[in-house]
């Protein structure tokens, strides 16, 4: 672990990043398990293995694109980074300080640093509240600003995203989708945090609209210095706003790299089959690899050994009966996978 | 996409007044629902004047009288004019069924509230309501007021209590809904106190079926208690309510049907046009709730 | 490219097709004057984002508009030489899984959750041809073969919560080809499955496609699916058709400006990482269309005209656009 990062670290500083080599979030070993209860007495009879052991690094000014399909644990990882849910065990690391166990009042303050846009444009929004009073809750909950200073401050924020002070007064439901996205971000920013979790925040979005905010997110990282991670489920997406890229399969991470080498060389099978399965908008090419068979096992009952074996094209004996453990194939490119297990060692 | 593209999911909101007018103009129901109902409240607050004579006034030489110029729909056994009655029963009625609703409702939303946010509240507060909602609402009631005594605000405790757990039930469900949505975990992730969360982000949302329902609690109250006081266990004798005046009417039913008809008469309007405003509330609230959340 | 248009060879034909929505807060012209055409056993994509009228074309097509508040104003849909919109009921029924199939978005509200797949799929087929009930539910699972669902003789029992997206997608496809239809017209039939299942379902597609022989209507507002999927694409836009063709010309030389401009703002998997290019503004809602050429507020290459009058449509050689550009009395022209 050391090694990787002083690797890593000595890797940033040649390619010239200017971001901190300061990592602000540390994930290590992360488990978040959903008991399944039965019984008149609720008796837990088994558990959804949503995060089973995930650790992952965020380096300050970076972004960090977290991909994977349904069921992957995604969607957990982020409410758990953000103490929405209780972590069962592992630790995530914010700015020096354990989160898992930080004490209410800590917690609090830790949530001016944090915050979430939301992947529904339409429900992110209380739609019986003034866009006003939505971007400026954040500041009515933390900061003791009188209402005029938080109105301004609130003001400041839309101007930020493109949107102006008139809005205001109007209600939710008076945006098209891109605008409340929009709203949704300048709520995320109104605290100026450190960290931003963006879920999904362009897939419910019409495509014309999409790149507006992805532009706006990258314009508003290099503004603000803000650091993100960034939840999508196709890798299209993420390859234009990710600095590096974690793919996350059953709860697991089956490969972590920089965005650059995962998309000229991803090693790990679901990787390369999630690349092959995104269609291309060019008539000519043609579908390169194999299309996946079967569906993503649930993750109630994971498959024995690599969770992956069951529907890779490249399954070896040993991979039905041991678990991979992810193992650095190239500096700061991680990849759980027998294939390259015995490369490293 | 849907096949029936949502208007700017927007025009809900408008004006509360222009909504409401143009509600009216659609529904036919409500429309006339809300006539009767502005009817009714109309006799209750102008009761002394319209009523034409004093309905406590016992004139035993003019009783059973059938209806006349002088006892517009007769008299009673005792000689009270029954129109006067009816009019001032009125009173009772409304105020009844006013206190009815807000009680349950006040009581019945902080339980349906607590429950529908806090699992282990739900797991206990729920048992006790259904077990509550098993019993027939009349015999529950019934069962009160014998156990308290028939005094006017027994009949409104005893009510109450029967429908605090509808609407808590009918609240706990739009909070279970509501809780799952992005903006109360929004709200969480800002770092907003759970009481905050409920009251700001969550029981605004719960408007729209509670007011609904209201009308029918209404209805039903009346309802109620015209039965209770028609069984004796209700209001006392001494103040005319539509159930008293019909318990007087049981004995006289083939020598002065008066009695009990036109105390019924008007439970009938009045629960009509309870049920008529309250149909028509909730097919025009449904289906833009459904777009809007 | 000539394309000599027999008649026979036309399976579908939609003439002006205008269906509004009569609502209280206006009119929505959700299809305001469409026009395109399906040849036998041809892919044809209809692309566009929300509010551009795609779903509701494809719902008229079944005449599965509800009809308060929607109303087929004017325009003909011309299915095997029949104009659709004046057929009786009953004699839609008949057209209706027979001759023309729909599968649609959400798999989850498609299939009845207290029926088995297999009955359901048996129901399809009971009621277009008469067979018995045992027999229907053989050729129920004959169907689920067909679609390549694993272990077809037990999943036939089984209810649809037990199956996963992309297993009962295959279902409601197999429910669409029971009476092997002439067309086949899907609705973003896989914008809510995962990347990788949605490969599977396109590619089970294209493959049924070719064994059925039927043609297929896909709707999409993925123009990585139009890439793969389709012969020919439509781009819809406000209610109309901004721009038609094969799907070589149409990606090779996108005539609109708002084609144009959809290819170089999506992000792609080919193109090198960086900042993207965008369409301005928002896509409007139905309920407010701009006035005269609809993309007019978002188009970086509106004159004067484009905001007062719609643009008349060119078209040759089976290539269509409606835009002022290409107007020969505006100095355009292709």
């Amino acid at each position: 672990m050391m090694a990787a990062s002083a690797v890593e670290g000595v890797a940033a500083v040649e390619q010239g990043t200017a971001a901190g080599s300061e990592y602000l979030l540390r994930i290590d070993n992360l488990v978040k398990y959903f008991p399944v209860r039965a019984g008149a007495l609720g008796r837990a009879v088994n558990y959804v293995r949503a995060v089973d052991g995930v650790s992952l690094g965020v380096k300050s000014g970076q972004t960090l694109g977290l991909v994977g399909e349904s069921g992957c644990g995604k969607t957990t990882l982020a409410r758990v980074v953000l103490c929405l849910l209780q972590a069962d065990s592992g630790s995530v690391v914010f700015d020096g300080q354990d989160i898992v166990r930080a004490a209410p009042d800590d917690l609090r303050r830790l949530r001016r640093q944090m915050q979430i846009i939301f992947q529904d444009p339409f429900s992110s929004l209380n739609p019986r509240m003034k866009v006003g009073s939505i971007i400026s809750e954040p500041l009515k909950i933390h900061t003791k600003l009188s209402r005029p200073e938080r109105l301004a401050r609130a003001a400041e924020s839309l101007e930020v995203v493109g949107l102006g002070p008139r809005d205001l007064d109007r209600y939710p439901h008076e945006f098209s989708g891109g605008q409340r996205q929009r709203i949704g971000i300048a709520r995320a920013l109104v605290l100026r945090p450190k960290l931003i979790l963006c879920d999904e925040p362009v897939s419910a979005l019409d495509v014309s609209i999409q790149s507006q905010i992805l532009n706006l997110l990258r314009q508003l990282q290099q503004d603000f210095g803000l650091t993100y991670i960034f939840i999508a489920h196709g890798l299209n997406v993420i390859k234009h706003v990710s600095d590096r890229v974690a793919v996350m399969y059953l709860g697991k991470i089956v490969e972590e790299a920089p965005a650059d080498n995962v998309f000229r060389t991803p090693m790990h099978p679901y990787t390369q089959a999630l690349m092959a399965a995104i269609p291309v908008p060019n008539p000519a090419a043609r579908r390169i690899g194999v299309t996946l068979e079967g569906d993503v096992p649930s993750p109630l009952n994971p498959p024995p050994g690599c969770r992956f074996h069951t529907r890779c094209a490249q399954v070896m004996p040993v991979c039905s009966v041991e678990e991979p453990v992810s193992c650095e194939v190239s500096p700061g490119h991680r990849v759980a996978c027998h294939l390259f297990g015995d490369a490293a060692r | 996409m849907a096949t029936v593209p949502a208007p700017a999911k927007g025009k809900i909101r408008r004006s509360a007044l222009a909504g409401g007018l143009r509600a009216l103009r659609r529904s036919k129901m409500m429309t006339l629902g809300l006539g009767i109902m502005s009817l009714v409240c109309l006799v209750a607050l102008l009761a002394p004047w319209i009523a034409t004579h004093d309905p406590l006034y016992l004139d035993p030489m003019n009783r059973l009288q059938a209806p006349g110029p002088d006892n517009w729909l007769g008299t009673d056994d005792v000689g009270r004019d029954v129109f006067s009655r009816v009019v001032y029963g009125s009173r009772v009625s409304l105020l009844v069924g006013a206190l009815v609703v807000l009680s349950s409702n006040l009581i019945g939303t902080l339980i349906g509230l607590m429950s529908g946010y806090y699992d282990k509240v739900d797991k206990v507060v729920m048992r006790v309501m259904d077990g509550l909602m098993a019993f027939p609402t009349t015999l529950l009631a019934i069962a009160m007021m014998a156990a308290l005594g028939a005094r006017m605000s027994n009949v409104i405790i005893a009510l109450s209590i029967v429908y605090i757990p509808r609407v808590a039930r009918v609240v706990r469900g739009v909070v279970l809904t509501v809780r799952e949505l992005a903006y109360v975990e929004a709200a969480v992730a800002i770092g907003a106190p759970a009481w905050k969360i409920m009251l700001f982000h969550i029981l605004p949302n719960c408007l729209d079926p509670i007011i609904v329902q209201s009308s029918f609690i209404f209805a039903q109250s009346v309802l109620s208690e015209a039965a209770l006081s028609y069984l004796g266990v209700g209001i006392p004798p001494w103040i005319p309510s539509w159930g008293n005046i019909m318990t007087g009417g049981r004995l006289f039913i083939n020598a002065a049907p008066w009695m009990t008809w036109f105390p019924g008469l008007a439970i009938i309007i009045c629960v009509l046009g309870l049920n008529l405003f309250g149909d028509g509330l909730r097919d025009l609230v449904d289906p833009r709730l459904r777009g809007v959340l | 490219m000539a394309i000599t248009e027999s008649a026979d060879q036309r399976l579908l034909e939609i003439n002006e097709l205008q269906t509004h929505f009569f609502t209280d807060d206006g009119v929505l012209p959700a299809v305001d004057g469409v026009s395109f055409h399906i040849d036998r056993g041809e892919t044809l994509c209809v692309v566009g984002e929300s509010g551009c009228g795609k779903s509701v074309t494809a719902h008229s097509i079944m005449q599965l508009v509800p009809t308060p508040p929607g109303r087929y104003v004017s325009g003909s849909i011309n299915f095997e030489g029949r104009n659709l919109l004046e057929l009786t009921r009953e004699e839609m029924r008949q057209v209706r899984g027979r001759e023309i199939a729909m599968v649609f978005q959400e798999p989850m509200t498609s299939l009845n959750p207290v029926h088995t797949v297999g009955r359901q799929i048996a129901e399809a087929v009971r009621l277009h041809r008469s067979e018995s009930k045992k027999e229907a539910l053989v050729m129920a699972e004959e169907a689920l073969r067909l679609v390549k669902v694993p272990d077809p003789h037990r999943r036939v029992h089984e209810f649809p919560h037990q199956l996963s997206g992309g297993m009962r997608q295959r279902a409601m496809i197999a429910m669409a080809l029971s009476c092997r239809p002439k067309l086949l017209i899907a609705d973003e039939p896989t914008t809510a499955l995962d990347v990788t299942v949605q490969a599977q379902i396109l590619e089970l597609i294209r493959s049924l496609k070719a064994e059925v022989g039927m043609a297929v209507m896909l709707i999409t507002h993925d123009l990585g699916v139009v890439a793969e999927m389709a012969q020919r694409v439509v781009v819809m836009y406000g209610g109309k058709v901004a721009e038609q063709g094969t799907v070589g010309e149409v990606f090779a030389e996108p005539l609109h400006p708002y084609t144009r401009g959809l290819l170089s703002c999506i992000p792609r998997l080919d193109q090198e990482r960086g900042e993207l290019q965008i369409i301005s503004g928002q896509v409007p809602s139905p309920l407010r269309f701009p006035t005269g050429c609809r993309f007019h507020p978002r188009c970086p290459e509106a004159m004067d005209i484009c905001r007062e009058e719609p643009p008349p449509a060119t078209s040759k050689d089976g290539r269509y656009v409606a835009c002022w550009l290409y107007d020969a009395g505006q100095g355009g022209g292709k």
